[in-house]
């Protein structure tokens, strides 16, 4: 994984055979697993947001809002993750080029992945709290 | 038409107050599997309570009556269960040559002095008596009321018989068929003071009348069983108002006016009565004394109203409910649900005290319809409803103006559109019978409903938490729906951290499982909607 990848360039800046051969796959890969944790983490931040009552019950638009902020930030955090952690323990030149296209790419995967598992999860459990982040907020009274 | 054996009948400004707290025990679901004709009899078209307990259970109909108008049925183990079928008679007295016992009896055109007519009414009747108008009742001249009363149904009947009735009046003639088809297994049940005017009037010459009715209605022909069961409250003087000055007696039609000084007095001729007349004694089967301690200070009904003479009648005579009117609902459940002493030859006075010290009484569920199973039902029915009503008033801001079943409704939306037919109209209805119930705000006024202006009624505790009943705008933004008992044994399910318990309350009601059962007997989907609230809140409380 990339972790172990991470501590071996600590040792020894990543080459481009290393590029190719696993760094490039395990990054798509992690990318996925990113999503679904932080996926994860709306899950339990929604289903802890309490229904509300009155005229204007704020609670489904709480979980809304933390279901795109969530998944704002999962890209950001995985392109951070590339450019700070990553990339600096690449060797620079045909290297560094080569996993470019894929720093660019994977954060865009793991929005996708967040955002499409969100969709199918918030579908299938429409009635629960996470049923929120796509549902049509009720004109109350 | 109705085929129920129940009968309920309510008499006077007290009788409609009863009623009132009656049709609150059917919302709270007492009287499951049960349905009730309930006549309003009043000598008062516009006076202010009997309007408010029509409204209210018509309210109560179009709560459980489907869009179609279809009514709705005897339910189950849930809320609004029994069904009630509204019958109302007026004695007209606003008709000319109606307004006085001389018109009404034509002693005003006898030109004879010494007639035997009048010579017999001199005799038991002052000659204010005779004048009075009668359009505000009988206004303690039970005397003269119990005759007038005997007088108006069987002249009712006889305008049915004679079809010079109206549509209105004609509702006299279906209770009496209706009264005479439920045979030996009839219970009738008449609710009314024993001090005032027209209910102390009527419930010792009710079921005379009402047999003697029946008989002109069906040419001689009917009559109601001699098996039939009648029960009464006996209820003695807990309020007053303001003393009639003599400025107000000058008129001939206002020189009689309840004087509520002689209440008392009142209550202890009556009880002598009904102790020893055989006529009540032989007729009725129950008779549930009901009386407020002399140490606790009557309700002023003429209290924060700017009253410059006493009000005898009217859409003025609209005054708060008390406790004591709960209680004679309680006694109604009991002559409904309990078989003892009902085959008795003679009258049988029941009672039951409350402890009370400190000038404080503290009413628990077990002093309602009794303790152990009973005292249980009664806590979870009142408990329940009145957690409905916190979630709809105080939850969802339904005291505020808007309409908090429609937000709840909402929120079971979410999870089913099983009841996506429910219209605005209805959702409206049943908050605003909360309203009625509990409570609302306009503005800074807290306008208090049947509870709070029972609870307020007395010193001391009433089942719940005092916090279950306050009117502080921040307590109540505070008041959770679940935590209304002081004992938490009874409280609902809570949010671990926080302690909230609409959260839980809400996920319950999105569950399967607490949608109608087939033994609840709910077929319009407003029922089903109320059952299906009536589930989650059981479903709720951590003991269930």
């Amino acid at each position: 994984m990339n972790t172990i990848l991470l501590f071996t360039a600590l040792q020894k800046k990543i080459s481009l055979r290393d590029v190719e051969n696993g760094l490039i796959s395990n990054t798509y890969m992690l990318a996925v697993v990113v999503a679904i944790v932080t996926l994860a983490l709306a899950i339990l931040i929604s289903s802890q947001i309490s229904y509300e009552g009155g005229a204007n019950p704020k609670d489904p638009r709480k979980r809304k809002i933390t279901f795109w902020i969530l998944a704002v930030l999962t890209p950001v955090i995985f392109y951070m993750y590339n450019l700070f952690l990553v990339i600096p323990n690449i060797k620079k030149g045909p290297a560094t080029a080569k996993f470019f296209t894929t720093s660019a790419i994977t954060p865009v995967i793991s929005l996708v992945t967040f955002i499409v598992l969100g969709v199918i999860l918030s579908k299938i459990f429409k009635t629960k709290k996470i049923g929120n982040w796509f549902n049509k907020t009720k004109n109350n009274s | 038409m109705s085929n129920s054996k129940n009968f309920v009948i309510a008499i006077g400004g007290t009788g409609m107050r009863c009623l009132e707290s009656f049709v609150h025990t059917c919302a709270m679901g007492l009287y499951d599997n049960k349905e009730f004709n309930v006549l309003t009899l009043d000598t008062d078209y516009s006076n202010g309570n009997k309007e408010r307990t029509t409204q209210l259970i018509d309210n109560y109909n179009q709560i459980k009556s489907d869009v179609s108008g279809t009514e709705g049925k005897i339910n189950n183990n849930t809320f609004f269960s029994a069904k009630l079928n509204l019958f109302d008679v007026v004695t007209d007295y606003n008709n000319q040559g109606r307004e006085t016992f001389s018109s009404l009896t034509n002693l005003a055109s006898e030109s004879d002095e010494l007639s035997d007519n009048k010579i017999l009414a001199d005799l038991f009747l002052g000659e204010a008596v005779q004048e009075f108008n009668l359009a505000h009742g009988y206004r303690a001249q039970t005397h003269l009321g119990s005759y007038l009363m005997y007088h108006a149904l069987v002249e009712l009947a006889r305008k049915i018989k004679e079809s010079k009735a109206n549509e209105t009046e004609k509702e006299f003639g279906k209770y009496l068929e209706l009264l005479y088809e439920a045979g030996a297994d009839a219970k009738i049940f008449v609710f009314g003071s024993v001090f005032g005017g027209t209910g102390a009037s009527s419930i010792p010459v009710i079921p005379v009348a009402l047999n003697k009715a029946l008989s002109v209605f069906a040419g001689g022909q009917q009559a109601i069983s001699e098996d039939a069961k009648y029960g009464c409250t006996l209820l003695t003087e807990y309020f007053r108002f303001t003393k009639p000055k003599d400025s107000q007696k000058t008129t001939k039609k206002d020189a009689v006016i309840a004087d509520s000084s002689f209440f008392t007095l009142n209550s202890q001729a009556a009880l002598q009565f009904y102790d020893e007349d055989p006529t009540v004694k032989s007729t009725y089967t129950k008779m549930y004394h009901l009386g407020w301690p002399k140490e606790f200070l009557s309700i002023d009904f003429s209290k924060n109203k700017s009253e410059d003479k006493t009000i005898t009648g009217g859409a003025a005579q609209k005054n708060g409910c008390h406790i004591i009117e709960l209680l004679c609902a309680t006694a109604a459940w009991d002559f409904f649900n309990s078989e003892s002493g009902l085959n008795e030859a003679k009258a049988s006075v029941l009672y039951k005290s409350v402890n009370y010290k400190n000038n404080q009484i503290n009413f628990s569920f077990n002093d309602m319809i009794g303790d152990a199973e009973n005292g249980s039902l009664f806590k979870e029915k009142f408990g329940n409803f009145v957690g409905f009503m916190h979630l709809v008033l105080t939850e969802n801001d339904g005291a505020l103006g808007h309409d908090g079943t429609k937000l709840l409704l909402n929120r079971i939306a979410e999870s089913t559109n099983d009841y996506s037919t429910l219209e605005s109209q209805y959702t409206i209805n049943l908050t605003d019978y909360f309203r009625k119930f509990g409570y609302s705000i306009e503005g800074s006024n807290f306008n208090a409903g049947w509870l709070y202006q029972i609870r307020s009624s007395f010193n001391g505790k009433l089942i719940l938490d005092d916090k279950a009943f306050t009117s502080n705008p921040k307590e109540l933004k505070k008041l959770e729906p679940g935590k209304l008992f002081s004992e938490k044994e009874y409280h609902w399910k809570d949010t671990k951290i926080l302690g909230d318990t609409y959260d839980p309350f809400v996920k319950i009601l999105k569950d399967e499982d607490t949608k109608p059962f087939e033994n609840q007997n709910v077929e319009t989907t407003r029922e089903k909607f109320i059952a299906h609230i009536y589930n989650a809140i059981n479903k709720s409380i951590k003991t269930n």
